[in-house]
């Protein structure tokens, strides 16, 4: 998780990671920024992120990606 | 009681829509040529009827016709009077009026330029009385036009705001009850009681004339509505004389493959009906004078001397047909 | 034929109206369906209803083939689909570019364009791709189907549906409600107003200006503002006409706009203008190419010889790059719309990779990025970006928008009244009524980029002052209105 937040924050700082439950729905991540920061999470993860897990309700709180990461790694 | 409520205001909104339109076509809406003339041709019956354009409007005198050929005549010609207006000018003459043979003048430029003016075709519709004919020219016209020209014929006139008293009195005089030509003697130029358009030979406008490139291919249209013509003239067993007036020397020789294109076009669309076709612009007349000083501009509308000159001829050569 | 601005297209929406609230509520969506086609037939002509049919065919056949698991469904169909665009929108364009470049001698022949061929194509390219990745379950019937993809109102010119929302209104039964009457109609009305004030206005003095024989084409700049205000009336304003038309008979249809000139941003612009075409590019397009295997390792080259922060956005930059490549060709079969694609592109590409930077600098600076002012000069940078733009949107050659952008840069004071100086009063004329209605727009816009709901304002005063309303915005029309006997939409052409 720790190592979540740090990239969530190096891709895009204006965010609060703990709080927020609307980062997709409320714009705070944009398009080009969801995508970097999928880029970075299958790197780092070594995971396969694919279009069908693409909707908000995998990326609207840091929670959930990681509950997305926890998946995707089974 | 409820969906009275409801259509109320509707209703009311209808009711006001009509009114100011009504009081806007009153006060914008001038008294033209059309408006005579769809008179004339619905309540009287003439053995030869011309139709056309601006061209055949000052060009042909009926009087003179008629005394030459012994018919009577009428000159319904007008300017923007496209090939679908003459079809449905003829289409209500027929219904009660039928005239006995159809001069019918042919401007090449009226085929070529495919830009009807859809707001002078809403006066030729709005002048004619009711009739099954006055629905189906409304319909033709109507329905792929601005549904602001169809609903409010006033916004052709809008800018014309210092017209408003006079179009208001002459709707008020005795000439707006009777059908007069009065209003329409400017002192230039007059329009008689035959139809003819008489232009004082003083009048001279130097502007070259505006022909577009001549391309049938484009105007498929306005080629479709004139076979429209000549088919229902043939239905209705009228004959026709088709007529293109004489223009300017000057004009012909700038324009010479312009005026041989359409004279082939009207040529091959004449010999297709078994129409005979008289052109006295593409190669001119030996028996008429065509030096600029007959015309009051470039184009061809002709001086009224010269026009009586060119209904001579023209009944001569009718008088052998 | 059967414009929006017609008397026929009037008449045309009054009978589908009066007899799908008539009709039981089973039956409203066959109704729908019929004058959908009898719209086609009428406005496009006999012969293109078969390109209708056929993309409407093809595409039903696909869903129940790709739903079923066969693999193959998806590329032949969308080959099928995407290739009778191609062949009838880009085959001239690819013969003239091979003639050039290889000297061949290929003949280019007349293609006519099916209406609304642009935006029937990436409306059922979407379902097809939203049945394979189960958004939404395929439509087994043929003609529940063929309403959603010819629903006349959009058919023209957009906004480009998508199955699973617009499905939810399409095919329920609707009752009459006065409310939603009332708010369809002051939507298609503010359509008009667009469309006759400023539009058709502004036309004149794009055409004039943009002409490539023009004498005038050192007055770029204010040609791009005019074609600003001229483009986003007319398709802002055919838009409204749209949603206004499926709102009466109770349908919603996607916004496609969303006040495009506050944007802060080529990105934020994008969506705002013309959004359906970008949540469209974004879904089908830009999503799945980046998540794609080639582009997955093409980052990790990036990552290895860019650093990580460069490495994790070039995919994304690529892929952005190549979608509006995408965007720039669905305008045209054109260099000049390839080019104003590909500027767009790399914009918003270069301003990712450098998103980093941007945000060292403006720290360093001192600048608040989140006060009224950086908010205002990000609007006004936006503009000047977008409206640069417009020299190739509008030119007809890339030789043309760039000799205009240089002469721009040398452009002297003018007088309104070049485009007709025979008649310079009504020159000034029209000119105050293009102003006047921007500043209108500008009005409304501020009040709905504030959320607030102005129909609903409108409906709340008293049922005399609407009449009056009603009747004086009517004879505006009329009296102040632009009128020609095409009042044809730009859109329409796609």
């Amino acid at each position: 998780m720790e190592q979540l937040l740090e990239i969530l924050e190096d891709i895009q700082p204006d965010a609060d990671y703990e709080t927020c439950t609307t980062l997709i729905d409320d714009g705070f991540l944009s398009s080009f920024e969801l995508l970097s920061l999928v880029s970075e999470l299958e790197e780092t993860y070594e995971i396969r992120i694919t279009p069908v897990d693409l909707i908000p309700s995998n990326f609207n709180s840091a929670q959930a990606i990681y509950d997305l990461i926890q998946r995707l790694q089974k | 009681m409820r969906i009275f409520k409801r259509l109320c205001p509707a209703a009311v909104f209808l009711i006001l829509f009509v009114l100011i339109n009504f009081l806007l076509n009153d006060a914008l809406i001038p008294y033209q040529y059309p408006r005579v003339k769809i008179h004339t041709i619905e309540t009287q019956t003439f053995d030869d009827l011309v139709v056309g354009t601006s061209h055949s409007f000052s060009a042909i005198n009926p009087e003179i016709l008629s005394s030459s050929t012994g018919r009577s005549c009428y000159n319904a010609s007008v300017g923007s009077q496209f090939p679908r207006d003459t079809l449905y000018l003829l289409m209500d003459a027929c219904r009660s009026h039928r005239p006995g043979r159809i001069i019918l003048e042919y401007d090449p430029a009226y085929l070529v330029d495919a830009d009807r003016a859809f707001v002078n075709e809403r006066y030729f519709v709005q002048c004619m009385a009711p009739s099954f004919v006055k629905l189906k020219y409304f319909t033709d016209c109507a329905l792929d036009s601005d549904f602001r020209v169809a609903l409010m014929p006033w916004i052709g006139h809008r800018g014309e705001l210092n017209g408003i008293r006079r179009n208001l009195q002459i709707k008020k005089s005795d000439a707006w009850k009777k059908y007069g030509i009065e209003p329409f003697d400017d002192g230039r130029q007059r329009m008689t009681q035959q139809g003819q358009m008489r232009i004082a030979s003083s009048e001279f406008n130097p502007a070259p004339p505006d022909l577009n490139q001549f391309s049938p291919d484009e105007i498929q249209d306005n080629l479709d509505d004139l076979n429209r013509v000549l088919r229902f003239c043939n239905r209705e067993g009228i004959p026709v004389v088709i007529v293109t007036t004489p223009i300017p020397a000057e004009t012909r020789d700038a324009h010479t493959d312009y005026y041989e294109a359409a004279h082939k076009l009207m040529e091959d669309i004449a010999a297709s009906h078994d129409i005979t076709f008289l052109d006295y612009a593409w190669k001119g007349d030996s028996r008429l004078d065509d030096a600029t000083e007959n015309y009051s501009d470039l184009e061809g509308h002709m001086h009224e001397e010269a026009a009586d000159r060119f209904s001579a001829v023209l009944a001569a050569d009718l008088n052998t047909l | 034929m059967l414009s929006f601005v017609s008397l026929g297209f009037i008449l045309f929406f009054l009978l589908c109206f009066a007899g799908y609230y008539l009709l039981p509520g089973k039956m409203q969506w066959i109704w729908l369906l019929a004058f959908s086609w009898l719209y086609y037939l009428l406005a496009a002509g006999p012969g293109l209803i078969i390109f209708l049919i056929y993309s409407t065919a093809v595409t039903w056949c696909g869903g129940l083939f790709a739903e079923r698991g066969f693999k193959a469904a998806v590329p032949v169909t969308l080959l099928l689909d995407f290739g009778m665009l191609a062949a009838l929108k880009y085959t001239n364009f690819l013969v003239l570019n091979l003639n050039t470049i290889f000297g061949t001698h290929l003949s280019i022949r007349t293609l006519f364009l099916p209406l609304g061929i642009s935006f029937y194509t990436f409306q059922t390219a979407g379902y097809l791709l939203d049945v394979t990745w189960k958004r939404c379950k395929a439509e087994r019937n043929f003609f529940r189907y063929a309403l959603f993809v010819s629903f006349f109102p959009q058919i023209m010119q957009g906004p480009i549906g998508r199955y699973d929302r617009l499905s939810s209104s399409l095919y329920t039964a609707h009752s009459f409600d006065v409310n939603r009457f009332q708010r369809g109609l002051i939507r298609i009305l503010w359509g008009f107003f667009k469309k006759m004030l400023i539009a058709d206005y502004a036309a004149q003095y794009v055409n004039t200006i943009f002409d490539p024989a023009s004498a005038f084409y050192a007055y770029g700049i204010f040609g791009v503002l005019m074609y600003s205000a001229e483009l986003y009336a007319d398709f802002s304003g055919g838009i409204d006409i749209v949603l206004g038309a499926a709102e009466i008979l109770g349908i919603t249809l996607d916004e496609n706009f969303r006040q495009p000139f506050f944007a802060t941003s080529i990105t934020d612009f994008w969506h705002r203008w013309h959004i359906t075409l970008g949540t469209w590019m974004k879904d089908y397009l830009f999503i799945p190419l980046t998540l794609s295997t080639w582009m997955g390792r093409f980052g990790k080259w990036c990552r290895k010889h860019l650093g990580k922060t460069t490495g994790r956005a070039m995919p994304v930059c690529v892929a952005n790059i190549i979608v509006f490549l995408v965007v720039g060709i669905w305008h045209g079969p054109a260099w000049h719309f390839i080019v104003y694609g590909l500027y767009n592109g790399l914009i918003i590409a270069v301003s990712g990779l450098l998103a980093k930077p941007y945000r060292t600098w403006k720290k360093a600076l001192h600048i608040n990025d989140k006060s009224n002012a950086f908010h205002l000069f990000q609007i006004i940078r936006t503009f000047i970006l977008v409206n640069i733009s417009w020299y190739f949107d509008c030119s007809e050659t890339l030789g043309q928008a760039f000799r205009m952008m240089r002469a721009s840069l040398h452009a002297p004071f003018f007088s309104v009244t070049f485009v007709n100086p025979e008649a310079p009063g009504q020159c000034l004329l029209h000119f105050a009524t293009i102003l006047s209605g921007c500043a209108v727009v500008f009005l409304i816009s501020i009040l709905r980029e504030r959320n607030i709901d102005v129909r609903g304002r409108i409906l709340s005063l008293p049922v005399s002052s609407r009449v009056v309303l009603l009747l004086m915005f009517v004879f505006i029309l009329g009296m102040l209105g632009c009128y020609n006997d095409f009042g044809g939409f730009i859109y329409a052409n796609f």
